[in-house]
């Protein structure tokens, strides 16, 4: 098995199949030309001159022998016998003796008989010559052929026409040279001639008495014609319309007239053309000698057809070894699969093309001049010079033939075939070319990935392939092909209808998915389902995936805020627990007598239990704050909480000996807020201020409209260099001085912040130089 | 029993030195305490001793505060404190709407626990159980006492020094009380003048009016701001019979 797939095999396998074809095409192309060879000398007896006879001895029986009586004498007019003698000697059928001169090439026998008159060159009867083959006859208007070659038996009119008037027109199957003539029997003076198309040769007389062929015209059409375009040539036209009902027309060339002749003035001639009776055969000799030659033609062509079959078993191993060069191309042992040559680094199209110039040619030099050129120079005389021409040629053609589609075969085993493509490579150039226009322009990267995933891109080059198709198709029915405006204007709407429609399907699920993001925007994460067809179903899948990640992540958000929150009151009832006994005994140990120096620790312990508990107040409210949660939202008035909490810290501010000026810019400011924290951020504002500001400067407080918001602003100098940023500053725990010598606890800005946003509001610390700016934006609440 | 120095109070709490430090200081007022380490015990304790107030932590084992206040007021009326670590307005609220009729925020300021004890039992012992009711020209709203007759105003039942515009502003807020007015309203009641930026004048106002009726103007019972929109006086309950 492994001999079979070895390169070698198949070299020799295709070499070998060559050779057996040369030896097929030269035996096969040798037996073709011996054949041609016997049709070409061929003989068939029927082409011997059975017509041209047949012919002329009709011709001299119904224009010469009917006319004789039985002794051979003349019975019509002089002018008639004279103008039946010129017409016989016209034909050739008469010498200028007034002999009836006969040529049959001396190969056939013939019999004529005409009213009791008999014209034979041989002794034999007419029922001797009437054989069963080879023989010709006319008897009774039917003519009877009884012929070797294919056996066919004629039973056609014979061509002649004839005009009842003693006129006659004979159309004598245009083999003998001088086919026709026409007779005019009863005035044969002054006869003139013309020769029409078929080479007949017309006699008429110019002196207006005799008349032209002018038979019924429609019928005989073909001679009518010929006669009228004598007449045009002669300026002498004559329309159909013009023709008489009855008699002929003669023209006049003298004075250029035509002159209607009357039927009256034509003399019926007597006999009858029926009684003719005409049999032919070839001489016993010519039959013979056909004989022979038909049986040496059979003989070889029973020798051709037999060196044709010894040829059969040959031209089969050729086809198997064909067979098998083909199925094995390509296989490399080494490999273990079938490779490609250097040949197939070459186009797909190339052996297509050769493949397609071979049989081209072949074909051309087959149907074309070349071989017959060959036989005119009597080549295939040298028995064996034409057929090595022809198994040169046919062999290399078969060779070419089938290494080409070996390469083609090899190509399609290697799945190389339409990738190695000329056209292939082509369109795969312009695809590319596509994508880099399409990358250049969309910034994205044109995939059969991407295609296959963006159910969007993909639609859309499906629907631009259709548009495009379409359009074509539109283009070319109506070009042509005769297809109705009505029938391509519903082409188009219903193309039209059908982009549409699934357009609108398509907008349709984008609308959905724009819901969906807006309800995700909205807080809703649920679930929205397409079919797995629509455009949008990847994206909707992705945008389910997100909702999900988010609704995750806001549950465990949510979750996260209230165990925080759960944790906050935890620690600060821990704290506070402690911190209740601590302050409970401090209490109990000042009432006490102690020492003056035991009683001053108490009242530091006092102080500073005190401010413990702020500190854990603060920030508990703090972590709430920043939770969010149990935020009470109503509508109170910012102008009357300023002043609420102005009133409320009087002692405070008068205590402090700063000045507090206002700047309210509204009659009212209501906002959307819960008072007590809002209370508390301007109370934690107002206590900073008045703790950092220097001495001798004015804290502003003022309220403007900005906007939809309102903007509560709180300047003061600070009395300390302020080393931090704003952002730092409402951390936690920051604090204004950095040496802490002050009260507070530094959450004070944190919470204002806190509280402020929890009230939907904006806090912003803002530091120029010295001047320390709060801000605190609340959007107008609709009254 | 003549004086509310002669009260006994039940002083319940799982964490007993806060009992103990509490029961210190009500001792040198001269009441006399119970303790109670959780809802039970406080419960077993009512029903063997005459009790005239309890002192109640929440968050204890065994029987929770609320718990045991509910089930104490299925039989008695006597006030309940509740002492709570848990300072968020919601708590308060539950523990008010569950019988209690004062809460005080861990940790507390030991005087003023001491003032809202007494404020309690005085209002519980000599004024009896009555609250926020018109009698006659007086009007009583949880611990304050409004005569109109003697314009005079009494908290627990101790009678406060208010200058007349605190007790006219007053007068308007407890004959309304629970109503919500601004300090324009009040302004233009009080003083009978065109009101202009009158704000900050009211809330001083209000300010000194708290100090002096309430036990810890920080945390005010009765004189309410509500910030930015006005002030009232809270329409108490009172104890529930």
């Amino acid at each position: 098995m492994k001999f079979l797939k070895m390169k070698i095999t198949r070299i020799l396998a295709f070499v070998a199949a060559c050779i057996l074809t040369a030896f097929c095409t030269f035996g096969a192309s040798k037996a073709l030309i011996s054949r041609e060879k016997i049709y070409n000398g061929s003989y068939y007896i029927h082409e011997a001159g059975y017509y041209e006879l047949m012919s002329e001895l009709w011709a001299v029986s119904a224009i010469y022998l009917r006319n004789l009586d039985s002794n051979g004498s003349f019975t019509g007019s002089a002018e008639l016998e004279k103008s039946t003698e010129k017409a016989m000697q016209q034909l050739g059928l008469m010498d200028y003796d007034g002999n009836i001169t006969i040529d049959d090439n001396g190969l056939f026998d013939y019999y004529v008989y005409c009213g009791g008159r008999e014209l034979s060159n041989t002794d034999k009867s007419f029922d001797e010559l009437l054989g069963t083959d080879y023989s010709y006859s006319y008897e009774n208007g039917i003519i009877h052929a009884v012929m070797p070659e294919d056996n066919m038996i004629w039973q056609e009119d014979f061509s002649w026409y004839s005009t009842n008037y003693g006129m006659y027109y004979y159309y004598l199957g245009g083999f003998s040279k001088k086919a026709a003539v026409a007779v005019f029997d009863y005035d044969t003076t002054d006869l003139n001639c013309y020769t029409d198309a078929y080479g007949v040769d017309i006699y008429y007389k110019t002196d207006g008495t005799t008349p032209l062929p002018f038979m019924e015209y429609s019928e005989y059409n073909d001679i009518g014609e010929t006669t009228m375009e004598y007449a045009e040539e002669n300026d002498s036209y004559v329309s159909e319309d013009e023709l008489p009902s009855s008699g002929y027309l003669i023209y006049n060339s003298d004075n250029k007239q035509w002159v209607h002749i009357d039927n009256k003035k034509f003399v019926n001639i007597p006999g009858d053309c029926s009684q003719i009776k005409i049999c032919i055969r070839p001489t016993e000799q010519v039959i013979a000698e056909y004989e022979s030659i038909i049986s040496e033609r059979d003989r070889e062509l029973k020798e051709f057809a037999e060196s044709m079959i010894n040829l059969v078993p040959a031209a089969l191993a050729a086809v198997v070894l064909f067979v098998f060069f083909i199925a094995a191309g390509g296989y490399s042992i080494e490999q273990k699969k079938y490779v490609t040559g250097s040949f197939e680094k070459l186009f797909t199209e190339l052996p297509l093309f050769i493949i397609l110039a071979v049989v081209l040619c072949g074909g051309f030099l087959i149907s074309t001049d070349v071989f017959y050129t060959l036989k005119e120079q009597k080549i295939y005389n040298q028995p064996m010079l034409l057929p090595i021409f022809y198994t040169a040629a046919f062999t290399l053609l078969i060779a070419i033939i089938f290494a080409m589609l070996n390469s083609v075969f090899i190509r399609m085993k290697c799945r190389c075939f339409i990738k190695g493509s000329l056209v292939y490579r082509f369109m795969a150039w312009i695809w590319r070319k596509i994508k880099a226009a399409y990358k250049k322009m969309m910034g994205g990267i044109i995939s059969w990935k991407m295609l296959k995933n963006n159910l969007f891109m993909r639609s859309f080059f499906i629907r631009l392939a259709i548009a495009f198709i379409a359009g074509i198709a539109v283009v070319l029915l109506g070009i042509d092909w005769n297809v109705p405006a009505e029938l391509i204007v519903i082409c188009g709407l219903v193309i039209l209808g059908g982009y549409i429609w699934f357009n609108l399907r398509d907008f349709k699920y984008l609308s959905g998915l724009e819901e969906q993001i807006s309800d995700m925007n909205g807080g809703d994460y649920g679930k929205k389902e397409v079919p797995e067809g629509a455009v949008t179903y990847t994206m909707t899948e992705k945008l389910n995936n997100i909702s999900d990640g988010i609704q995750a992540a806001v549950d465990r958000q949510i979750k996260s805020e209230r165990m925080k929150i759960d944790l906050v009151t935890n620690v600060s009832h821990d704290l506070k627990t402690p911190l209740t006994s601590i302050i409970s005994y401090i209490n109990l140990l000042s009432a006490e007598e102690l020492n003056p120096a035991a009683s001053d620790y108490v009242k530091i312990l006092e102080k500073k239990s005190e401010r413990l508990r702020a500190i854990v107040s603060d920030l508990f409210d703090l972590a709430k704050a920043t939770s969010r949660t149990d935020v009470q939202l109503e509508m109170i008035d910012a102008v009357i909480l300023i002043g609420q909490v102005l009133g409320d810290m009087d002692d405070k501010i008068s205590a402090s000996g700063m000045e507090i000026r206002t700047n309210i810019n509204a009659e009212s400011a209501p906002v959307m807020a819960e008072g007590k924290k809002l209370y508390r951020v301007m109370q934690n504002l107002i206590d900073n201020a008045l703790k950092y500001s220097l001495t001798g400067t004015r804290i502003w407080l003022s309220l403007d409209a900005d906007g939809g918001e309102y903007v509560i602003t709180l300047k003061n100098i600070s009395a300390y260099e302020m080393k931090f940023t704003p952002d730092e500053i409402t951390e936690r725990f920051t604090r204004g001085d950095e040496s802490r010598t002050s009260e507070g606890n530094g959450l004070g800005l944190s919470i204002a912040k806190s509280f402020t946003e929890a009230c939907g509001g904006e806090f912003e610390i803002k530091i120029d130089g010295d001047l320390f700016i709060a801000e605190i934006r609340l959007p107008i609440a609709e009254k | 029993m003549n004086t509310i120095t002669e009260a006994s109070i039940l002083v319940v709490d799982d964490d007993r030195d806060i009992v103990n430090a509490i029961a210190k200081l009500l001792e040198k007022e001269g009441y006399t305490i119970y303790k109670a380490y959780n809802g039970l015990e406080a419960i077993d304790c009512l029903m063997q001793n005459e009790i005239h107030l309890i002192l109640i932590d929440i968050m204890m084992p065994k029987m929770d505060g609320l718990s045991a206040m509910m089930k104490i007021r299925t039989t008695k009326n006597i006030p309940i404190i509740v002492l709570s670590a848990k300072s968020e307005d919601s708590d308060k609220i539950l523990g008010l709407s569950m019988g209690a009729d004062d809460y005080i925020t861990k940790p507390y300021n030991p005087m003023e626990l001491a003032a809202r004890v007494q404020s309690n039992l005085r209002r519980y012992l000599s004024l009896g159980a009555a609250d926020s009711t018109k009698i006659g020209s007086c009007i009583r709203i949880g611990g304050l006492t409004l005569d109109r007759e003697a314009k005079q105003i009494y908290a627990d039942g101790e009678p406060v020094k208010l200058t007349a515009t605190e007790y006219k502003i007053t007068e308007l807020l407890m004959e309304n009380a629970g109503r919500i007015f601004s300090a324009e309203e009040i302004y233009s009641r009080v003083w009978n003048e065109e009101c202009y930026s009158v704000e900050n004048t009211v809330m001083v106002h209000i300010r000194h009016i708290r100090e002096k009726i309430e036990i810890n103007p920080g945390e005010p019972r009765y004189l309410k701001v509500v910030w930015g929109i006005g002030y009232k006086i809270e329409k108490i309950g009172g104890i529930k019979p």
